[in-house]
């Protein structure tokens, strides 16, 4: 997973009990934004510049089904996949996207406290009727 | 005395002087990689079902099954419809050697792509010759 990129608030959020992992919880919602991440000061989701809300976009991303189980020493934490399609225009409006955030979406001191991004490496436009797949593979990351 | 403007109402030349119209390209489409784009081609375009790796049916049926059906052509979930590629994000991607991202192009034009924000799973990988 060369491409998955941990915010440093992370660490901070952890010591702070701010995310759950475990059951339903907590919802961690993957979002898709243009703006380059700033790992170093990009704490929650209002820090971040989404695709336009429309065309099969919704504002604020989607529920990536979280959950996690922890074996031994090891936490891993797991999703189901999630496919954006362009409807009734590209996707985003004539915004075009780069970047996946996941954030948790349930704690609201800090509201949408930001936890990793990925980069596609480039911009994308997603037309009418063509799908963007976030695949979260067996799992989206471990945690030791 | 004659100019070269006298010539080339009879003998247009192309590139000289004179625009060329050009070439129409599609960027509103997942199928574009954009000059500026950070992403390898990891692994040809391939037919779906011709693939010398096999293909999980998830590509496919995630988009029938996750998809917005109303937008969605049926060809677009139709594995003998698809020809696919691999490709790596970013340099650094590509020199892990394990692709994180594929395009589904359907027969009808429309393109499909999947990025692997997760692991542990299994990335194809092929070759032509």
């Amino acid at each position: 997973m060369a491409s998955y990129v941990k915010y440093n608030i992370v660490v901070e959020n952890i010591g702070n009990k701010v995310y759950d992992f475990f059951g339903t919880t907590d919802t961690f919602k993957v979002c898709i934004h243009t703006d380059a991440p700033v790992v170093a000061t990009d704490a929650v989701l209002a820090d971040l510049t989404q695709i336009g809300g429309s065309n099969g976009y919704t504002t604020g991303g989607e529920d990536v089904q979280n959950d996690a189980t922890r074996t031994t020493g090891t936490l891993t934490f797991t999703g189901s996949d999630i496919v954006w399609t362009a409807s009734g225009g590209n996707l985003g409006g004539s915004t075009t996207g780069r970047y996946f955030s996941m954030y948790d979406d349930t704690p609201t001191s800090p509201a949408d406290p930001l936890w990793s991004y990925w980069d596609y490496g480039a911009t994308f436009t997603v037309a009418t009727g063509e799908t963007m797949t976030f695949d979260t593979g067996a799992n989206i990351f471990t945690f030791t | 005395m004659l100019q070269p403007s006298d010539f080339e109402e009879d003998h247009p030349l192309p590139g000289i002087g004179h625009n060329q119209p050009p070439e129409e390209v599609n960027t509103e489409t997942l199928a574009w990689e954009p000059p500026d784009s950070l992403r390898i081609l990891a692994c040809p375009r391939v037919p779906v079902l011709k693939c010398p790796a096999t293909i999980p049916a998830k590509y496919w049926l995630d988009i029938k099954e996750r998809g917005n059906l109303q937008a969605i052509n049926p060809c677009c979930y139709d594995p003998n419809e698809l020809e696919i590629d691999a490709w790596y994000s970013s340099p650094a991607q590509a020199a892990t050697g394990v692709p994180n991202s594929y395009k589904l192009y359907c027969s009808c034009g429309r393109t499909h792509a999947r990025f692997m924000g997760g692991g542990g799973d299994v990335r194809p990988k092929w070759e032509t010759r």
